[in-house]
């Protein structure tokens, strides 16, 4: 045996090296259902076929083309024929990693490749600076022909100025925008830190608390003139003992939907205490608190008579707005990111326990749910860190990559893949937007950290 | 056992396997299962043939070896996906996030790709250095089993660096 046939030392450190890297890579890696590669080599032998005799076909075409380009050329006459490029051939399907959460399996596509492989959308957009609040998805609402947000008012060291008035002893406004102009309209002072809002009904609801104060303060603004038309103090416990900054904000929410209004606030023990109250009167039509276990509310969403409530242990509830009380639960993720509702469908996106940060698999899903069961509809695969949707069913989200930055998407709601993408205003993962919210074909982004609140247009 | 039974077996016996062996050339586990998805969409439609060779899991890794190599040219004309792919340590796979195993991935990217298959070959899959030279030989590029030697000493040392290191700073 020469040296040439050698087989390679099985002891040696560096082989020792390669072979733990594959079988590492080899032991995570997620085996898709053949039948979809199947499928696909059936297809490609298909185009191959058609392709050949087409390509020859081309190529016969332009010989004749050409002959007759020069014939007319020297006769004097004639144009130039148009040569219809072939379609280039289809890209090769997105890489995936598949997770399976309580039975349910679900498929987050490769980051990256997604954002590279999205079309690229013409889009105008509009930043105002200022210190808009951006807890989470409910921090934007739409209404009377307005966007409305929160704004803080106690000076918080940012370079934004508030909007809302001189009155600086107060803890925030809610802050009137005009849609088009994106211009502050006008601005309601708060004593309460206002936390969530939301528009229904008419009004304008918001959320606020106070440490130190008991209780949740839920007001009912008149969008006209900015007053208050009712406000109601709700349970969720004695919050004076909470420690300063721990404010539990980002688990606060309220949403309405026909003639009621749902809140989640904390309990004193912690727990997400989901109330709902008749709009006309703000009494509570029923409470649950949801098991400590099952995590802390990450986001709400109306619609239909349900609110959907999503919790950052993967479980979404079911809550029927007639009675207060849980419909029914599951879990679906590890996460629940954001959930927003149209007519026709339920938008959720959730984190898988498979995702690493900062990688090409966040484990990052969005899932088009059924609006009246919940039931999953479309696993889209796509790794969505928030969705949100109008009425309408025009759905936005944003994809946020260390390496690639921050992009907003539109999502067609029809192939549930991505329309187009432009890359946000902010870079950087230390930078990515808080709150995505739709209205009347424009996504509005909030980015607390950099104090700004951005209007995307699709420029057609 | 029909076609697509014995396909499928085949498939999911071998997929990972494989998957990482591509990895050890991408250095990214997308791209590893891209190439290798790409291999078996192609393996359907010549199942008949190459379930009669002796070792179609060579076939396959042939095949998403040379997608992935035609890929990562490719992207050295400009596609911004790959390049973004390997410099991006985030899309190192879950398997080489500990120190040393980062260490080996960041010396394998400093290897040309050619050392990096031929260290695959040699080392993971076993082949002797005169089987990786015919592996690696194409008929308008024949490879020497003089030149595997030189890509495999090269790569060993510089792998061998990475992991000494990692030994004296674990120390």
């Amino acid at each position: 045996m020469t040296e040439n046939d050698a087989r390679p030392n099985m002891t040696d450190p560096v082989g020792e090296a390669l072979r733990g890297l594959a079988l590492g890579v080899a032991r995570e890696v997620a085996v898709a259902p053949s039948i979809q590669l199947r499928a696909r080599g059936a297809r490609d032998r298909r185009r191959m076929r058609i392709r050949v005799p087409a390509l020859a076909l081309t190529a016969v075409a332009a010989v004749v083309a050409a002959a007759l380009v020069i014939v007319l050329t020297l006769s004097g006459g004639g144009h130039r024929p148009s040569v219809t490029p072939l379609n280039p051939p289809s890209a090769p399907p997105l890489a995936s990693q598949l997770s399976t959460v309580g039975g349910t399996t679900f498929v987050s596509y490769n980051l990256n490749q997604v954002i590279t492989r999205s079309p690229s959308m013409r889009v105008h957009s509009s930043t105002v600076s200022y210190p808009v609040l951006g807890a989470n998805e409910d921090a934007i609402a739409f209404g009377a022909g307005n966007t409305w947000v929160l704004e803080s008012t106690t000076p918080s060291g940012g370079p934004a100025k508030p909007l809302g008035g001189p009155d600086r002893s107060d803890c925030g406004a809610l802050v009137r925008i005009d849609s088009s102009t994106m211009a502050a309209t006008g601005t309601l002072s708060l004593k309460r830190c206002p936390l969530a809002l939301a528009f229904g009904d008419g009004s304008v609801w918001v959320l606020g608390m106070q440490i130190g104060t008991p209780g949740y303060r839920l007001t009912r603004v008149d969008p006209a003139n900015m007053t208050v038309q009712a406000s109601a103090v709700i349970d969720g416990g004695a919050r004076g003992g909470t420690p300063q900054g721990d404010t539990g904000a980002k688990n606060l929410f309220v949403a309405t939907d026909d003639a009621t209004a749902t809140a989640v606030v904390q309990t004193a023990a912690g727990a997400s205490q989901v109330i709902t109250l008749d709009a006309k009167t703000l009494t509570t039509v029923g409470s649950v608190t949801i098991p400590q276990a099952r995590g802390q509310a990450t986001a709400l969403a109306a619609r239909g008579g349900v609110a959907w409530l999503g919790t950052d242990a993967g479980w979404l509830y079911r809550i029927d707005s007639r009675t207060g009380r849980v419909a029914g639960a599951r879990q679906l993720g590890a996460w629940v990111h954001s959930l927003s509702a149209s007519r026709r469908a339920i938008w959720m996106t959730i984190a898988l326990p498979s995702g690493k940060p900062a990688s090409a698999y966040p484990g990052l899903d969005t899932l088009e749910l059924n609006p009246t069961t919940g039931a999953v509809e479309h696993d889209t695969g796509l790794p969505l860190l928030l969705a949100a949707t109008d009425p309408s069913s025009d759905v936005w989200g944003i994809f946020s990559t260390p390496r690639h930055g921050n992009y907003i998407a539109r999502i067609d709601s029809g192939t549930r893949t991505v329309a187009g993408i432009t890359s946000s205003p902010s870079k950087g993962s230390a930078f990515t937007p808080d709150t995505i919210g739709v209205n009347d074909g424009a996504a509005w982004i909030i980015n607390t950290n950099l104090q700004s609140l951005t209007k995307v247009v699709l420029v057609r | 056992m029909g076609d697509a039974e014995a396909y499928s077996d085949f498939y999911e016996r071998s997929y990972s396997a494989i998957v990482g062996q591509v990895f050890v050339v991408t250095t990214d586990r997308g791209e590893a299962e891209e190439a290798v998805q790409e291999a078996f969409a192609r393996l359907w439609s010549r199942w008949s043939r190459v379930s009669r060779y002796e070792n179609p899991e060579a076939w396959v890794r042939r095949v998403a070896l040379n997608v992935a190599m035609k890929r990562w040219r490719r992207a050295r004309r400009g596609d911004q996906l790959v390049q973004d792919a390997h410099a991006d340590t985030g899309l190192v796979s879950e398997a080489a996030t500990t120190g040393d195993r980062l260490d080996l991935i960041a010396a394998l990217r400093r290897l040309p790709a050619s050392h990096r298959q031929a260290l695959l070959l040699h080392y993971v899959v076993g082949l002797s250095v005169q089987e990786v030279a015919h592996e690696m030989s194409t008929r308008l590029a024949p490879v020497r089993p003089g030149t595997v030697k030189s890509w495999l000493h090269r790569g060993r040392a510089e792998l061998g660096n990475a992991l000494s290191s990692q030994e004296i700073e674990d120390d």
